[in-house]
């Protein structure tokens, strides 16, 4: 069954329809959220929402964005609200997944790859917000500015100059 | 020629340059540039350092139980899920204060 039909059964109340769906795009949502919060466990919780959300507002979806870039929407918003939630109690942490190149690796190529991910991560946490979510979207998911604009809620101008202040700021800030 | 709109036009394709997503006219346009441009050729760096950061792993018990949860929570939404941790510990202290207030009173009389 192909993704139109199965939006449209989960719209009609379908949950094995929407579980279809959420099989399809949970790795594009995690992996945007674990790229924009950089906490693995927070991007689960965020992610599980996020469908939880996209569940019961599946009536508001009228098929004018890609789904994938509704739920991108959906997944913005949640991070950035636990994000703040987290600010506001002092509470950040930084993954950057590097202890996963462990045995890919040899020790001293190892150190110094595990560490230019670390610094890569950080500063890409560090970014403003709307920067962040230009360059995660365009960087790992290949989004166009119109749609990277349609997501973080601006034009799609606007949308390619946060672009290239984010990589410019990440630039500097790494090499 | 490496003009300021060069430059941002390029910089428009690095992504999909690096991941190798673009017409063989594009890659040779990148390519080319990126030859005579210093400034690009950094960003490009960070783009392709970003590229290959690994993405930090889910835990793989609740990863492997996620869609089933979802869709359960989409039959059964958790009444207090709004709820901030926080709350929970408060709740609980309460409940334990509470508790030892009563056995306390109990065992002096």
């Amino acid at each position: 069954m192909d993704e139109a039909a199965l939006i449209q059964q989960a719209q009609q109340g379908d949950r094995t329809a929407f579980g279809q769906l959420v099989r399809l795009h949970r790795d594009a949502v995690y992996r945007f959220a674990a790229r924009w919060l950089a906490d693995p466990d927070l991007a689960l919780d965020v992610a599980q929402d996020v469908f939880v959300r996209a569940f019961n507002g599946l009536g508001n979806y009228r098929g004018d964005s890609r789904f994938r870039t509704w739920l991108f929407s959906i997944t913005l918003n949640t991070a950035r609200s636990v994000a703040r939630r987290q600010k506001r109690r002092g509470e950040v942490r930084i993954d950057t997944g590097a202890e996963f190149i462990a045995s890919l690796t040899p020790p001293d190529a190892k150190a110094a790859r595990a560490e230019a991910f670390a610094r890569a991560a950080a500063e890409l946490a560090n970014l403003p917000e709307k920067q962040r979510g230009a360059v995660t979207l365009r960087v790992f998911e290949g989004l166009s500015f119109k749609e990277i604009g349609d997501i973080i809620d601006c034009s799609e101008g606007s949308a390619r100059v946060n672009y290239h202040h984010g990589i410019q700021k990440l630039r500097e800030a790494l090499t | 020629m490496t003009g300021r709109n060069d430059c941002d036009a390029i910089g428009d394709l690095i992504p999909e340059f690096l991941a190798g997503r673009v017409s063989e006219a594009d890659d040779r346009r990148v390519r080319r540039h990126l030859e005579s441009c210093a400034e690009c050729r950094s960003r490009a760096n960070a783009v392709s350092l970003l590229q290959q950061t690994p993405i930090p792993r889910p835990d793989p018990d609740r990863w492997d139980h996620f869609v089933t949860e979802v869709v359960e929570e989409t039959e059964h939404p958790r009444r207090w899920a709004w709820a901030p941790r926080g709350l929970w510990v408060v709740v609980g202290a309460i409940a334990l204060t509470v508790i030892a207030v009563f056995l306390f009173s109990l065992l002096t009389g």
